[in-house]
């Protein structure tokens, strides 16, 4: 019976502390839901833009910038490691679409080698291994935490 | 035997707590199904508040009967406090839905 009791009991707390905390990231839960279906439905609205120039492109027979290929070579954290690939990206993602005669590697390679990123409180130095300018612009950089 | 405003309170407290317990579980079942908690609540909330009543009456037929001789037979006394009962139901329902309502910011989440 004493054994049951404390069953029921814990069960009761469990629940209840389910709940509360369910409670408690309600608000996050559903503004993250939210901001999936938002992210969701402007992936497939860029998916079918891109589609659309894509097949113009083909058409006109002009080789055009597609995507960005960042290779970071960083020993650390992942998540910084993603900030400076985030960083990278801000910096190339304008290139995208443009004529691949049109780019300027040397202005790429001159902003990103020995640049010192600043990221989380930490500068970074930056320096560029290879860049390789096709219809998806390749860049590999080695990225060091400065003293 | 409990009294009349006994009974009152216990209608508004039974419908009160379909409507929250309901909610606050049914939102606990939305995330552990992956989907959004708040908005599941609500949308509950909306569905169960007619039941809330219903469970806080005790199942509509006394009600109804004890309304059917108050009617025809003249008892208006109890038929007035059936429909205080009914009314004390729904105002339980009602604060319940408002409390998640409220919890989900009026729809500014």
């Amino acid at each position: 019976m004493k054994k049951h009791k404390f069953l029921s009991m814990f069960l009761l707390g469990f629940l209840l502390g389910l709940a509360l905390m369910n409670l408690f990231h309600s608000h996050t839960l559903d503004r993250l839901y939210r901001m999936q279906k938002q992210l969701t439905t402007q992936l497939l609205d860029k998916e079918i833009k891109l589609e659309r120039f894509t097949q113009k492109a083909i058409k006109e027979d002009i080789p055009l910038i597609k995507d960005l290929n960042i290779l970071i070579e960083f020993d650390g954290n992942v998540l910084i490691k993603d900030a400076i690939e985030r960083n990278i990206r801000f910096y190339l993602s304008d290139l995208v679409g443009r004529e691949v005669s049109e780019i300027d590697g040397e202005m790429i390679y001159k902003i990103f080698h020995n640049r010192i990123l600043q990221i989380e409180g930490k500068e970074m130095k930056v320096t560029v291994k290879y860049l390789i300018i096709n219809e998806v612009i390749t860049i590999s950089v080695v990225c060091r935490i400065v003293d | 035997m409990f009294t009349f405003m006994q009974n009152v309170l216990y209608n508004f407290f039974i419908s009160l707590g379909v409507i929250i317990g309901g909610c606050i579980f049914g939102g606990l079942a939305a995330t552990l199904n992956g989907h959004p908690p708040l908005k599941t609540m609500l949308d509950l909330c909306e569905k169960i508040k007619i039941w809330a009543i219903i469970v806080a009456l005790g199942g509509t037929f006394p009600s109804f009967k004890i309304l059917q001789v108050g009617l025809f037979n003249g008892d208006i006394r109890s038929l007035a406090k059936q429909v205080l009962y009914i009314l004390s139901a729904l105002m339980g329902a009602q604060v319940g839905y408002l409390l998640m309502y409220y919890l989900e910011g009026r729809g500014n989440v």
